[in-house]
């Protein structure tokens, strides 16, 4: 049952689980709780997971090629710190260019001196936390207002969240499925030593995966920190594990090569709804983490991998 | 023959390609550097070292096609030479977007050999051309090894099966203790006379004469 999706669908990794479960639960919360089906509703469900989207599509990128970054939290709380503490003028551009360097640190970490994700990641996860509580010790800041309209504004009855995630989708999937870098992450995810004897540029591309990861990371923080409109320095902490969950849930395998941004946006969808769901019916926001964690742990166990482990 | 892709470090020596304007170009020097001077390595393990097993058969051969686009470029597939170049080479699947793991060995290979044709190599490196291939794909292969010699192309085969060598080779030359012992013409090289080479060196010389 579980091999027969992955040939159905190839390389998408979606199957039955992660195409009906999101299905499952927007029906049941549905009849479940009667605030769900509203238009504002939905339109809070679509804020809420637009940032869970762009890091997950961030996450997807690194799982294809077999590696894992969980300090992609720490890269939204630094962000959103940074965009408080700078020039307002500068704030984007220094925001981008810290997650280029995280994510060529965590690259090179993982592609030439050999670490392990996990490792390397949980490494500058630490570190990156720890620095962000250094520039801010608590929420606070101002936010530059252009940045809060970019987040919080509506475009005709659509919340601009709408296009943030769109817009995702729309990049990760052309350089996904359009560009012969696309091609070549999926070959290396694949079989790396295929990839490598067939003269891709392995290193480089696994670089350039984790660089693609922590950017992800810095555009959730600008879109976050606006919709907030306060900096927080500890932002990002539930992002790490929610994105790996996500793409996890949408069937992409974290052991590399399967995998694709419907994948990643249906896994996304289907934590968005849950964690709604739970909100709207009362539960304890405290119970939705420990969720999160077993259905993290039930989605990799039940994948067909190649490797044990993650 | 790793040397020469790339992928190990020479023991000694040195080998060079030279264009058709006289230019040297060094070999050995990295995989990546081998694949630019148009050296296309057919790995013994395909399915390890060759293949994509989880992407088409479009998607392992566009590989090769876009090794020279840049990284950034908006790349549509060419399906169209893709589809050609499986006809010519009567690769047996339902279409393109097929899966290479569900191929039979033969068709796999054949695959591997599209990847290299499609990005436009002119010296193949083959390690094993045909194993794990039935007899009908193995016919096949030889052909396809035989055309792209025809075409102007330059191959370096090594195989484990002698039969293999002699019906396909131009030149043999027999290896012994890590220096060439005998240069043998492929029409006239019988399975004797190699393993008297391979297995005497330089005194077969002697006691044939």
């Amino acid at each position: 049952m579980i091999a027969l999706p992955l040939r159905r669908f190839g390389r998408s990794g979606l199957g039955i689980v992660s195409i009906g479960l999101p299905i499952v639960i927007f029906i049941t919360l549905s009849f479940r709780a009667e605030n769900f089906l509203t238009a504002t509703n939905i339109a809070n469900v679509n804020s809420q997971i637009t940032a869970l989207l762009i890091v997950a599509l961030g996450q997807l990128f690194v799982a294809l090629i077999g590696g894992i970054d969980i300090s992609v939290g720490s890269v939204i709380s630094l962000c959103s710190a940074l965009i408080v503490t700078v020039d307002p003028a500068f704030a984007v551009p220094v925001v981008l260019v810290t997650a280029v360097i995280v994510g060529l640190i965590n690259g090179t970490g993982v592609a030439i001196f050999k670490v392990h994700p996990l490792i390397m990641t949980l490494g500058t996860m630490t570190f990156f936390q720890g620095m962000s509580l250094l520039l801010l010790s608590g929420a606070g800041g101002a936010v530059p207002p252009a940045l809060i309209a970019m987040s919080k504004s509506t475009v005709g009855w659509l919340p601009v969240s709408f296009f943030w995630s769109v817009g995702a989708l729309v990049a990760a999937g052309v350089l996904l499925n359009k560009t012969p870098f696309g091609l070549r992450i999926y070959a290396i995810g694949s079989s790396e030593q295929s990839a490598a004897f067939s003269g891709i540029r392995v290193t480089a591309s696994r670089i350039g995966c984790y660089v693609i990861c922590s950017l992800c990371g810095a555009i959730a923080a600008i879109y976050l920190t606006g919709r907030i409109a306060t900096g927080d320095p500890t932002m990002g902490r539930p992002f790490s594990l929610d994105s790996v969950t996500a793409i996890a849930l949408g069937g992409v395998l974290l052991s590399g090569g399967v995998g694709g941004v419907t994948a990643a946006a249906l896994g996304t969808i289907t934590l968005g709804l849950m964690t709604n769901g739970m909100n709207i019916l009362g539960v304890s926001p405290f119970f939705r983490e420990a969720v999160t964690g077993v259905l993290l742990l039930l989605a990799v166990s039940l994948q067909k991998r190649k490797v044990i482990g993650i | 023959m790793r040397g020469l892709a790339g992928l190990i470090p020479f023991n000694g020596g040195a080998a060079s390609k030279i264009g058709a304007d006289g230019t040297v170009f060094p070999l050995g020097r990295s995989i990546l550097a081998t694949a630019r001077l148009g050296l296309g390595f057919i790995p013994e393990d395909r399915k390890s070292e060759g293949l994509f097993q989880t992407l088409s058969i479009e998607q392992n051969m566009a590989l090769g096609m876009l090794r020279t686009a840049s990284m950034s470029s908006v790349a549509m597939i060419d399906k169209d030479r893709i589809l050609s170049l499986m006809q010519k080479m009567q690769v047996r699947a339902r279409n393109s977007q097929q899966l290479v793991s569900q191929l039979s060995g033969g068709n796999q290979q054949k695959v591997m050999f599209g990847r290299l044709l499609s990005a436009g190599v002119d010296i193949l490196l083959v390690e094993e051309p045909t194993r794990g291939v039935d007899v009908g794909a193995k016919a096949e292969i030889y052909r396809l090894l035989r055309d792209f010699a025809d075409d102007g192309g330059a191959i370096l085969m090594t195989s484990s099966e002698l039969t293999e060598h002699i019906g396909l080779c131009d030149r043999i030359l027999v290896v012994r203790e890590g220096s060439i012992v005998a240069e043998l013409p492929g029409r006239e090289a019988t399975e004797e006379s190699i393993m008297t080479y391979a297995l005497m060196g330089d005194q077969a010389t002697v006691e044939r004469a």
